[in-house]
């Protein structure tokens, strides 16, 4: 049994920061970098399923992205993932995220798994796109923001709770394989140990370019997109709005906030 | 190998190359090993991006980091709390923009003498930044007050610093909550004090009777005020008659009677009354009010709401053999209370240890009287916040921080390494840590830990 | 290419409101798209949702009867697709919900059509749309474009356009559903417990303390202070490392996430990378703290810079 798991390096934004000079992304200097913070629950839910397992069996971790998003690949090792997989090169650079989604949806033929997860979204873009635009490729059935699964390796069905809004929630059957997009509070994430950090670091993460894939030039980067970042800038409403005056008078409009949003 | 003296531990972090190391080692050397640690944490724009935010960064870094003439860099500087008062003086001194005046005009750490150069009239914020530090001087306020906005006045008027002529000017031109700030003041006018008792605006009398400085005589005729935000502001400000006390425990309004209930000292009748009282958060102030006698404190035991129990096993005067009944409460968050406790006896804390709850565990865990056996185990727990709670726990010994230097969660290394119970092996073993922030923690343990060595040698 | 077709959603029969949030957006680009405004619904009886679906703005509304009336991704992606191909609409609306989530992407990615989500600015620059939407946690705002796309799907984010709400009887057509095979069933809705307990997670409203309130003996005033308000009391990680609160009310990495919170009021929380980990995501923040620069007012909505005692013994006043 098999199961990938793809996951992202996000870029998390200091308060103080500058745009670049082409104005279409922030200036990466003011940027500190960590995993995807879904990433960490559907790595978790793998190594779930991989030790109630009782046959051999495997989790793969795939990012796409350049040299520095092995970090985030080795700390899904040391979690207890059995090797990595990252794809990048130069023509990947401006990819939205249906040319990501290909550049997964390769891997997935090519490594040919039992299930497919991915994070509901990713905290940087938060487009809430790329897991289901991946099964679409693929073919595979499909569920999003799922917050309780029930699959054993080896099962052609899934049972699974999405969660809909207002803590309402789904209960659905899928067919299996299929690739789904895992919400927060699914699971408790471990915490890596000391000698599983240890032991990532000779575990195997193969790099791999979009043409190792098959792919060509016309698949990846802007070319493969179908939407394109014109411009970011900086809105004009700023922080936390200040709310002044004495204690007292700061209470007052407090009080005002919490009766409002009672509808008291 | 395990550093013996400063210089080793130096040598150690140089040999590391790692800048996080680096930083907390920073204050403790002199200049020129300075250089050497800098050329390792400056390595990339990025990463000085990263300190110059970092809310661990020491201020002799942040000195440091200033010299660069990179105004993204000496903005986030001038936002960090541990800027001290030199570094902000120099960058004021150089090439400013307005924007950075203001942080600088706003920072706790800017001496007096700046913000008296500073020029106020440039920008509206700048003057508000200025209204709101407690450095500007009283000259500078002087000038100010004149122009501006009430909003400004009222962040005027909680400077500590004011004297008598600024309240007085403050109380003639401000608006209600001013004048309540103005009345709460230690400088407080006194010929004002007529006129704030008979202020029709609540919030200034209630201000007034919160005043620590205000005479039993004025406290005595606010006790009569209609609203009980005033009688309450009272009752928890100043000494009042037993009389006053036994008027108060009938008080028709619970925030009233609360309030009393904190009180210390309380007639015994009126604690008594206060005990029975139909408001539950009267009896838990109560509960938890030092000063009750332990025969009302045995009635509150048996309380039916939980957290009036609860209180009665934190109150510290709780005798032992009320402890021993708690221990035996049906809800384990009373329970816990009473493991937490540290004169609670061994056969009780033995008992409490075999309890699964969550809480009651933890707080077996942080108890310092706890046998070396139990917290052995507890360090071994599946739960972080149980195997924390061992790690916070004031008596524990090296044998059983040994067992938790591999601790997977980093925050419980983190803090780990800044126990003070935790020896130099131990530390330095955090030092050689993944996690960037348990280095910072151990190097910065360890570089205190030997100071302090040098300095009894020395002696 | 030309108008704008409206995909609706409902839900244990009721149609939901961004739907019509949807028909504002489309109606105020109504001249530029050059076209009508088609409202398609997606369901087992779809005309029992004609009636509510009449409303101003709308030229067409277009029922697709399918075998379930609960959302299935396989389902809807084939109606929307097949009504595209039909219809061939220069722009498509869509919700930014859970379900579109389930099943929008995928009109992305056959690469024929233009596809961005979570917009919350639409307009025409020379012919050409632009949407607007957020990046870095709001920080920054970027307008994406879709060069060579002639029909461009997006989905819209909730509470931007005000939705609307006077009646009007537009024309109604119907759509066969192009033959599609659904590969997951729908079970059942399961409805969030009502236990009684006091469960942080579940509470919409949560005042939480932290550092700030200094000693054990303060507790006891927020819990009176939560209590008058009407909010849950929660806390950050070193209120309940020290007993003062029990571990379940603990917010953050260690302790909870509050992932019903709608109001959140922080007091005397720095706002540490592990707290915020367990509420960033609350949509109303207010932060006390008396330090400016304390790394909460980043995340929240309001900020008050003051002494948390002396709101805390202002606020229940306000409360009686």
């Amino acid at each position: 049994m098999k199961i990938l798991v793809a996951i992202k390096q996000v870029a998390i934004l200091d308060d103080e920061f500058e745009m670049l000079d082409d104005g279409r992304d922030v200036d990466h200097d003011f940027c500190d970098y960590e995993i995807n913070e879904w990433d960490d629950y559907s790595l978790e839910e793998a190594l779930l399923i991989k030790e109630r397992s009782n046959s051999e069996s495997e989790v793969v971790v795939l990012t796409v992205g350049p040299e520095q998003s092995e970090d985030e690949l080795r700390k899904c090792l040391a979690k207890g993932a059995d090797r990595g997989i990252r794809v990048w090169d130069d023509a990947i650079e401006g990819s939205d995220q249906v040319a990501i989604a290909r550049i997964i949806a390769c891997v997935v033929e090519k490594e040919a798994p039992d299930m497919v997860f991915l994070g509901v979204q990713a905290s940087d873009h938060a487009f809430a796109q790329t897991g289901m635009t991946v099964a679409a490729m693929l073919g595979w059935p499909h569920a999003a923001v799922v917050s309780s699964l029930d699959y054993n390796s080896g099962d052609n069905h899934a049972t699974l709770k999405r969660e809909l809004e207002a803590g309402l929630e789904e209960e659905i059957a899928i067919d299996c394989p299929a690739v789904l997009s895992i919400q927060l509070g699914i699971n408790e994430p471990r915490y890596a140990s000391l000698r599983g950090i240890k032991q990532a670091a000779a575990k195997p993460v193969e790099d791999l370019s979009h043409t190792d894939l098959g792919l060509n030039d016309n698949d990846v980067g802007e070319a493969g997109s179908v939407s394109r970042i014109r411009k970011m800038y900086i809105p004009e409403r700023g922080h936390a709005e200040l709310i002044e005056g004495t204690s007292a008078e700061q209470a007052k409009r407090l009080a005002e906030i919490i009766k409002e949003f009672r509808g008291v | 190998m395990l550093p013996q003296t400063l210089d080793d531990l130096v040598n150690g972090v140089v040999e590391q190359s790692d800048p996080y190391g680096a930083l907390a080692l920073h204050p403790y050397v002199d200049d020129k090993i300075r250089v050497k640690l800098e050329q390792q944490m400056f390595a990339s724009r990025r990463l000085k991006y990263v300190f110059a935010s970092a809310h661990y960064t020491p201020g002799s870094v942040l000195d440091r980091l200033s010299v660069d003439d990179d105004k993204q860099l000496r903005i986030r500087i001038l936002k960090h709390p541990n800027t001290g008062s030199e570094t902000l003086a120099g960058i004021f001194s150089g090439k400013c923009t307005a924007r950075m005046r203001i942080l600088i005009a706003g920072h706790a750490n800017t001496p007096g003498k700046i913000l008296e150069q500073i020029n106020w009239r440039e920008s509206d914020s700048l003057r508000k930044a200025l209204c709101g530090n407690a450095n500007t001087p009283l000259n500078v306020i002087r000038e100010i007050l004149d122009i501006c906005t009430v909003t400004e006045k009222k962040m005027i008027a909680g400077n500590p610093n004011l004297d008598k002529e600024l309240l007085q000017m403050l109380w003639n031109t401000g608006d209600a909550y001013v004048k309540a700030e103005v009345a709460s003041h230690g400088a407080f006018p006194e010929e004002l004090v007529d006129r704030a008792v008979a202020s029709d605006e609540v919030i200034v009398r209630q201000k007034l009777a919160e005043n620590p400085a205000l005479s039993t005589k004025v406290l005595y005729r606010l006790l009569l005020d209609k609203s009980p935000k005033v009688r309450a502001a009272v009752v928890r400000n100043q000494e009042i008659s037993v009389e006053q006390e036994h008027r108060l425990s009938d008080d028709p309004s619970d925030y009233v009677r609360r309030h009393e209930a904190r009180r210390e000292g309380l007639a015994r009748e009126v604690i008594n009354k206060l005990a029975e009282d139909r408001d539950a958060w009267v009896r838990r102030w109560t509960a938890g009010n030092p000063t009750t006698p332990e025969d009302i404190l045995q009635k509150l035991v048996e309380d039916e709401n939980l957290y009036v129990r609860r209180s009665v096993s934190r109150n510290k005067s709780c005798p032992v053999y009320l402890l021993k009944i708690l221990a035996r409460d049906p809800s384990p968050w009373v329970k816990a209370g009473v493991a937490l406790r540290d004169d609670l006896p061994a056969e009780l804390l033995l008992q409490l240890s075999e309890e699964e709850d969550i809480d009651i565990q933890s707080a077996i865990g942080r108890n310092p009287n706890t046998p070396v056996h139990i917290l052995k185990r507890l360090a071994l727990s599946d739960n972080k916040d149980i195997r924390r709670s061992v790690i916070l726990n004031t008596g524990v010994t090296v044998e059983v921080l040994n067992l938790l230097v591999e601790d997977p969660y980093p925050l419980n290394r983190i803090i780990l390494a800044s126990r003070q119970c935790c020896d130099r092996r131990i530390r330095w073993q955090l030092a050689n840590d993944p996690d960037q922030e348990v280095r910072f923690s151990a190097v910065r343990a360890l570089a205190m830990q030997m100071v302090n060595q040098t300095n009894l040698e020395c002696r | 290419m030309s108008g704008i077709l409206v995909i609706a959603e409902h839900r244990q029969g009721e149609i939901r409101p961004a739907t019509f949030e949807l028909v504002t957006a489309a109606t105020g680009l109504k001249e530029q798209s050059d076209g009508t405004v088609m409202v398609a619904v997606i369901g087992k009886e779809p005309d029992r949702y004609v009636e509510d679906l009449g409303v101003r703005g709308v030229d067409e509304i277009i029922t697709v009867q399918v075998d379930q009336d609960e959302f299935q991704p396989d389902i809807y992606e084939a109606c929307v697709r097949g009504l595209i191909e039909d219809k061939k609409p220069s722009l498509v609306l869509i919700p930014h919900s859970v379900d579109a989530w389930g099943y929008a992407p995928a009109l992305g990615a056959g690469g024929e059509y233009g596809f961005s989500t979570d917009v919350f600015g639409i307009r025409y620059e020379d012919g050409e749309l632009v949407a607007t939407r957020a990046a870095y946690k709001e920080k920054v705002y970027m307008d994406v474009d879709f060069p060579g796309k002639e029909t461009i799907a997006l989905t819209v984010r909730g509470g931007v356009f005000k939705p609307e709400e006077e009646k009007a009887e537009p024309t109604v057509s119907s759509f066969n559903c192009p033959e599609v095979q659904a590969r997951s069933q729908h079970k059942q809705f399961i409805e969030p417990e009502d236990t009684g307990d006091i469960d942080i997670t579940q509470s919409e409203f949560l005042l939480s303390i932290g550092r700030g309130i200094s000693e054990e003996s303060n507790v006891e005033q927020f819990e009176e202070l939560a209590d008058a308000v009407g909010a849950t009391l929660g806390c950050s990680r070193p209120i309940a490392d020290s007993g003062w609160l029990p571990k379940s009310r603990q917010v953050g990495q260690s302790g909870k996430t509050v992932s019903n919170c709608k109001l959140y009021i922080a007091m005397g929380i720095s706002g540490s990378v592990q707290h915020q980990a367990g509420m960033k995501h609350v949509e109303n923040i207010i932060a006390v703290n008396t330090d400016p620069e304390a790394s909460i007012f980043s995340i929240a909505k309001y900020g008050i810079v003051a002494d948390i005692f002396d709101i805390a013994e202002e606020l229940p006043g306000h409360f009686e």
